[in-house]
């Protein structure tokens, strides 16, 4: 026994020095190395997975929150924009109410028009200013295209506006080209109809009707209507059907005129 | 071999795990597979090939140079056999004492071994650890879990 001790001394003093002076002692330090390196990455990860899972849930209510919050302000901004945007359109179409200054002499009042039941039952429309912004009776309402109508019942804040579509409303008008002069009147079923029309007056389908300006209501030359045809009525006479210029389903804003005596 | 000692070599696993964990993770450095080389030693109830064995494995995991433990538990075997008898019927707390004893030594020789070689490392808390709080619960095990029965033990001289 005591011989197989003393080899094992030996044998022991040989290991520490083949350790120390080989590369088993580097080798063992790199793996020491990388095996406390692994081991503090799991503790570490073991270590802050509860406050990750803690994170994970505040983080993912504070996210829903937010969430919300922003959808709200995203709504709110489209609502905005989509305002903007029909602002601007607005202010273009207001812009170019008034083409070549054709109503330059006349003072302008912007309105928006209301197309109410009246519109499509009563050949009226309503629209947005009234005595507050210097409407009154009799003032003439037309647009970039043409005549609209005429004002007939002044409220505080907006005013009612008889169409030249309706029965009641009349306006003097002439040919465009030979300037023959007519009286034209809403027929009440979207039309306009001019009668006593003189054989020799040459009018016939496609003519354009705008306004003499001897009235002092509608600035002159100012398109009413179009022709759409001509008839002999059993009074000697012939009538010309017309359709209105003014596209009334497609009005939004509108110009109250008011004549200016300069 | 193998056989016969799976609740050793079970148990052993067991401490290189528990030692690694507790040299990676905490404060201490500790040298656990060096307690088990002593409670075996004085016990009697070994055979060389384990401790060699045992030896090895304590230098590879506790990054101390190879050969260390070998040097130093042959040295202690030369005076370990005086008390193995006396060690065998004592109560725990003499037992614990002696091993502690031993287990000082041994690690004194392991100091000696690297001062000599040039690297040293030494703690006084890991060493009070090992003492008060390992050893006393090596032994325990090692005596109720792993050399549960008398007809287990084989001396060799």
């Amino acid at each position: 026994m005591r011989k197989f001790k003393v080899w094992l001394i030996l044998i022991s003093v040989g290991l520490i020095a083949f350790d120390k002076y080989s590369f088993i002692s580097n080798f063992r330090d790199s793996v020491v190395i990388w095996m406390q390196k692994q081991t503090s990455l799991l503790f570490y990860r073991i270590e802050s997975y509860p406050r990750l899972l803690l994170l994970h849930t505040t983080q993912q209510q504070e996210l829903a929150s937010q969430n919300a919050q922003l959808k709200k302000q995203v709504e709110e901004y489209s609502l905005l924009l989509k305002q903007s945007k029909n602002q601007t359109q607005d202010a273009t179409a207001v812009n170019q109410l008034n083409p070549n200054g054709i109503y330059d002499d006349f003072s302008q009042i912007v309105a928006k028009a209301i197309l109410d039941v009246n519109f499509f039952v009563n050949n009226q429309m309503l629209i947005d200013v009234g005595s507050n912004k210097g409407s009154q009776i009799g003032a003439a309402v037309v647009n970039r295209e043409g005549v609209i109508g005429q004002v007939y019942n002044v409220n505080a804040n907006s005013s009612q506006v008889t169409l030249i579509t309706n029965p009641e409303f009349k306006i003097y008008v002439e040919q465009s080209v030979t300037k023959s002069k007519m009286l034209a009147q809403g027929s009440g079923n979207g039309n306009i109809i001019v009668r006593y029309l003189d054989k020799n007056d040459k009018i016939q389908a496609g003519d354009i009707l705008e306004t003499t300006g001897l009235d002092d209501v509608y600035p002159a030359r100012v398109p009413v209507a179009k022709v759409v045809k001509v008839f002999y009525e059993n009074n000697g006479f012939n009538s010309a059907l017309c359709v209105p210029v003014v596209d009334f389903h497609q009005l939004q804003y509108v110009l109250v005129l008011k004549y200016d005596n300069k | 071999m193998i056989i016969n000692n799976v609740r050793l070599i079970i148990f052993c696993i067991i401490l290189v795990f528990a030692q690694f964990l507790i040299n990676n993770l905490t404060i201490f450095y500790v040298d656990i597979l060096a307690i088990v080389l002593v409670c075996l030693l004085l016990g009697g109830n070994y055979n060389w090939t384990q401790l060699i064995i045992l030896s090895l494995l304590a230098d590879l995991f506790g990054h101390w140079y190879l050969g260390s433990h070998l040097l130093a538990i042959t040295i202690l075997s030369v005076f370990s056999a005086k008390f193995t008898s006396f060690y065998r019927v004592s109560n725990w707390l003499p037992r614990t004492i002696m091993a502690n004893i031993f287990f000082s030594i041994l690690l004194l020789i392991i100091y000696l071994i690297d001062v000599i070689v040039g690297k040293v490392f030494t703690s006084l808390s890991s060493l009070l650890f090992e003492i008060i709080v390992l050893m006393p619960l090596i032994q325990f095990i090692l005596q109720k879990f792993v050399n549960l029965r008398s007809s287990d033990i084989i001396f060799y001289d």
